[in-house]
């Protein structure tokens, strides 16, 4: 499976990422004050290497991503995902 | 390298005397010789990088590595990932060399981030921020 940059900064945006510019792009989920999950993207354009660990930052299994991918999950669906993988 | 007098030998004119079989059998067998260490060469060169490497420095002159840092590499397409599992981070680059540049920054920026967010990490960061703390040290100046 491959996420396009694209792809990605439209799930950081649904989701509410904090996002902060710096070498790479580093977003961060905050829910309640606190720092759950962290990733980075870097600035080129197209399919993003690291794919994989991208995935596992944002603690989503292929299936969950691929619905984040296609606007069916929202923040609240992720905060529950997040909730019950114990991250919450 | 092939010893200099082998190559004297491989290069040098002519026996002083054709006929001389003992010297033509040397240089046969310095020729078969210098072909071996030739290959042994090449493959030497040809030979793949392990695939993880220990870190001991993040290029960055305010954190000091105090436990080595595993990383380990991956193919993707035209990029080569550097991954530090244990601080579920990653790197890449177009070669191995870029790509362990990328995830010594990348790692050094988590330690900065995680420190000056400490007090509001959630579970499994505040996790990777005490396994940081375990490698890296900050240096007080």
């Amino acid at each position: 499976m491959t996420i396009k940059v694209r792809e990605l900064d439209r799930i950081l945006d649904k989701f509410q990422f904090v996002v902060r510019h710096s070498r790479d792009l580093l977003a961060w989920f905050v829910v309640d004050g606190k720092v759950i999950v962290r990733t980075r993207r870097s600035w080129g354009s197209g399919d993003l290497p690291m794919q994989h660990s991208i995935r596992q930052q944002l603690k989503l299994n292929e299936g969950e991503l691929r619905k984040a991918i296609d606007c069916t999950l929202n923040r609240d669906d992720y905060i529950e995902i997040l909730r019950n993988k114990g991250l919450l | 390298m092939i010893p200099t007098e082998q190559l004297r030998i491989l290069n040098d004119t002519p026996a002083s005397d054709p006929a001389d079989e003992a010297h033509i059998e040397q240089k046969t067998q310095f020729r078969e010789l210098g072909k071996a260490q030739i290959a042994d060469q090449i493959k030497r060169a040809l030979k793949p990088m392990p695939d993880h490497i220990l870190i001991g420095s993040l290029r960055d002159g305010r954190l000091r590595v105090t436990s080595p840092i595993k990383i380990t590499f991956m193919a993707e397409a035209q990029h080569v990932i550097a991954e530090a599992e244990e601080f579920n981070e990653f790197g890449y680059g177009s070669n191995k060399s870029e790509s362990i540049i990328d995830i010594q920054h990348t790692i050094s920026e988590l330690f900065l981030t995680l420190e000056a967010e400490k007090e509001a990490l959630g579970p499994e960061l505040r996790l990777t921020w005490l396994s940081l703390q375990q490698k890296i040290q900050k240096y007080d100046y």
